[in-house]
């Protein structure tokens, strides 16, 4: 089920009543039965491969608690393998396939793989990291093996984050589902304003912004430097607006019910370096990259040199995380690269900056960095959502050539380029004034009048009437 | 205390909300509404038929027959019925509502016949379900349902909370009265004139009506296939017209279809079975194929090239009817 359908309309509303109006040693129950409705909407029989993992990570945890020595390790493992066998099967296999059947064709060697017809299953990548950190948590003797099995079965397909996340951890979503939360309407309003936050930045301004990156990414070719430079602008907010609305909608839907889940996004156009964009991006991903890959490969307690591979092999995964393309895995790279070229030009930037006595300007300095992250984290969305590595490279051969032209060759309405301007305008000032005193879009609005907060929440709900996309529109971080 | 006074905050939120949306969507209706195309031309419509006990040559179809056709050079009684974007589905309904339910007597109708008037990138419902209010008119829920493709929940809110989720109509019409809007003359039996100068986008246009999709739409072909039934089935004679286009226009379709015009008219022959049915075809695509001075754009005459065409189509019509 998607967050921005009409059946989540009436799905919502009717399963928050029913956890509120039952007792508490059903409530368990009733989220798992509402997940599962949730999931099978889209590819019922999907739902016994998570079936699977559920299974071969409850048993694995606690043969694993059980276990001690070498065994553990060998238990953690095979769990692994478990997982990733499945992500391998639905997700590379294909890729796998292509790619060796490119390279036998290249050296004439008569040999191919048949690929397989089959549907990714949605937000197969989110669900499986979930479920291989309880393991690798109960592993490290971090979390206790959790014995109730509808329970375990709830953390990896609690609805509002089974498909696209946030990615969370055992110790945090766990213990919340032996909680008992009443039906407290201050924090149901709460939830409910987040919601309604999320879904005006997902079908007011991503999906808006999606008619004309769409146009541009699909058919590059046809398009001059402008227009494809105007498109990866646009893309660049709508994939914020897209992932940082589902994942607001989420926290909110979970809020409503008394549940906590970790923050997502804060906001990382503001940010001041690529690494800094990494720590308020995506931030359930990136921190599982750094606790379950980065920091065992001996994050940056190693040699430089060790460092900077080190990051480069975690970029380059969390690019095939994304997909299974080479235009992810060049995404991947291209940030590995960024943090890299960061480190090692630190000090050469810190001379740079006293020498042209920038320190002493800090606003402009900020500005500088902030517009240079950007425009780094812009160029990277090149690879991230071109079809094909020539459409990159195309796009970024038009771009280069630039020529100033008011012919964009759309078919768009002015009042099209009006409004998403109007939006993105809309979504950059609150974040500003969030950034201010650094604020969570929840505390930003606890911090506000009740007359400030009644004009904007109907404000927003408006906007959302009145300039929604409603054509069921897929959230972008679903294919993954 | 707290609670109640949360429940009373929470309750007249609803309240301004719900208030609120009904002077909106009141205000949408009376200033974007009913001041679409199909709104003006529906005005004009009941005008002439006021005046006349029947309609000589209805012409139906999208914008090429609205801006190609100027019926004052036929006679006082035809009529065009086009609207811009305007499918076979929509003319279907839109006959079966004159015919039908205002009981208008019609001698000839003549529909559009163009390389694009199949193809599947027609199906889109954009403008239709724009002016979902009118058609709703009269259609049932199902029958919307079929065409549109819609739920019923979204397809009730759009028939009657048209505000929702077109909020960006407003801009437009801003935009429109700050550029002069285009308005109908209650005299020009209902034709749109384009005094434009010209402007050479066959390319962009043909890529737009075809886009290298199927040319044959099941759904549009079905109800086009409808509108003939209709229209025997109320004696009215058919007339079909292939529009005239500028050579760029016709140059690029060759690269957007996938299948070529020749293949594209005979099989459309060969499932309507024009001939059986004793519907005349008359091909104008290259009267004008290399003259700017007739056009607008690559395929939209202007009305200079209106005037000409209709007077060359106004004696064709009736060599057409005397030959029956």
């Amino acid at each position: 089920m998607l967050f921005n359908s009409w059946e989540f309309l009436i799905f919502f509303p009717i399963v928050t009543i029913l956890y509120f109006l039952s007792p508490h040693r059903f409530r368990w129950a009733i989220l798992l039965v509402a997940s599962c409705i949730f999931y099978m909407y889209l590819i019922p029989q999907y739902l016994l491969v998570l079936f699977f993992l559920i299974i071969v990570d409850y048993f694995a945890a606690i043969i694993i608690q059980r276990s001690k020595g070498k065994a553990r390790k060998t238990y953690l493992i095979l769990s692994l393998l478990a997982n990733c066998s499945v992500l391998f099967f639905f997700k590379y296999f294909n890729f796998f396939s292509e790619n060796v059947n490119n390279i036998a064709q290249l050296i004439h060697w008569n040999y191919s793989i048949t690929a397989l017809q089959i549907i990714l299953p949605i937000g197969l990548s989110f669900h499986t990291f979930q479920s291989m950190s309880y393991t690798i948590e109960v592993y490290r003797g971090q979390q206790k093996v959790e014995r109730h099995l509808g329970i375990y079965a709830l953390y990896v397909m609690f609805y509002p984050q089974l498909v696209a996340g946030p990615i969370e951890r055992p110790q945090n979503l766990i213990h919340q589902f032996y909680q008992k939360h009443s039906a407290d309407i201050k924090r149901i309003l709460e939830g409910l304003g987040l919601m309604l936050w999320g879904f005006f930045k997902k079908v007011v301004v991503a999906d808006r912004l999606a008619i004309l990156s769409s146009i541009v990414f699909n058919d590059p070719q046809s398009f001059n430097g402008m227009t494809l430079l105007l498109g990866v602008i646009f893309f660049t907010f709508q994939i914020y607006c897209d992932f940082s609305g589902y994942s607001d909608i989420a926290i909110g839907s979970a809020k409503v019910m008394g549940f906590t889940l970790m923050e997502n996004f804060n906001r990382p156009y503001l940010s001041k370096s690529i690494s800094e964009f990494w720590r308020r991006w995506h931030i359930s991903l990136s921190t599982w990259f750094k606790d379950y890959i980065y920091i065992p490969l001996g994050g940056n307690r190693v040699a430089p040199a060790l460092v900077a591979l080190n990051l480069i092999i975690v970029f380059m995964i969390s690019g095939l995380w994304h997909g299974a393309n080479w235009t992810f895995i060049i995404w991947g790279l291209l940030h590995g690269t960024f943090l890299v070229t960061s480190l090692l030009t630190q000090k050469l930037r810190q001379n740079l900056v006293r020498a042209t006595k920038l320190n002493s300007a800090p606003h402009l300095h900020n500005f500088l960095k902030i517009a240079i992250t950007f425009t780094l984290v812009s160029l990277s969305w090149i690879f991230f959502r071109s079809n094909t590595m020539q459409d990159a490279f195309y796009i970024l051969a038009s771009i280069a050539k630039l020529k100033l032209t008011l012919s964009l060759g759309l078919g768009l309405s002015v009042s099209y380029f009006i409004l998403s301007l109007v939006l993105i305008l809309a979504v950059g000032i609150i974040h500003l004034l969030q950034e201010r005193k650094g604020q969570t879009f929840l505390e930003f609005m606890r911090s506000k009048s009740l007359k400030v907060k009644f004009i904007f929440y109907l404000a927003l709900l408006f906007a959302i009437l009145l300039f929604g996309v409603f054509d069921n529109s897929h959230f972008i971080y679903f294919q993954f | 205390m707290k609670t109640n006074e949360t429940t009373k905050n929470i309750i007249v939120f609803l309240l301004c909300a719900i208030l609120l949306l009904i002077i909106i969507n009141y205000a949408y209706i009376k200033t974007v509404s009913e001041n679409r195309e199909v709104y003006k031309k529906e005005i004009v419509y009941g005008k002439h038929i006021a005046m006349y006990d029947h309609i000589s040559y209805l012409f139906m179809g999208d914008s090429h027959v609205a801006s190609d056709v100027n019926p004052a050079f036929i006679d006082n009684k035809s009529f065009n019925y086009a609207i811009p974007s305007e499918n076979y589905v929509q003319s279907y309904y839109k006959l079966r509502k004159v015919v039908e339910k205002d009981g208008v007597a019609i001698d000839v109708l003549v529909l559009g016949i163009d390389e694009h008037s199949l193809a599947v990138a027609m199906e889109n419902n954009g403008a239709m379900l724009q002016d979902l209010q009118y058609y709703y008119d009269h259609m049932s829920y199902q029958e919307l349902q079929n065409v549109t493709g819609k739920k019923l929940l979204p397809l009730m809110i759009n028939v009657n909370i048209p505000v929702v989720a077109h909020g960006i109509d407003w801009i437009e019409l801003v935009y429109t009265l700050i550029k002069g809007p285009k308005l109908l003359k209650p005299s020009s039996q209902g034709y749109l004139s384009y005094d434009n100068k010209f402007s050479d986008d066959g390319d962009y246009r043909a890529k737009t009506h075809l886009d290298k999709q199927e040319r044959i739409s099941p759904l549009l072909l079905e109800h086009l296939n409808k509108t003939l039934e209709l229209a025997a089935k109320h004696n009215i004679s058919v007339v079909l017209i292939k529009y005239p286009v500028y050579h760029s226009y016709f140059d690029a379709t060759k690269k957007y279809a996938i299948i070529n015009s020749s293949e594209y008219y005979l099989e459309m022959q060969q499932r309507l079975e024009f001939k059986k049915r004793g519907i005349c075809v008359l091909d104008y695509q290259k009267l004008f194929y290399n003259n700017t001075e007739y056009f607008k754009d690559s395929d939209h005459l202007n009305t200079h090239g209106a005037e000409e065409f209709t007077k060359i189509l106004s004696k064709d019509l009736a060599l057409c009817m005397n030959s029956k």
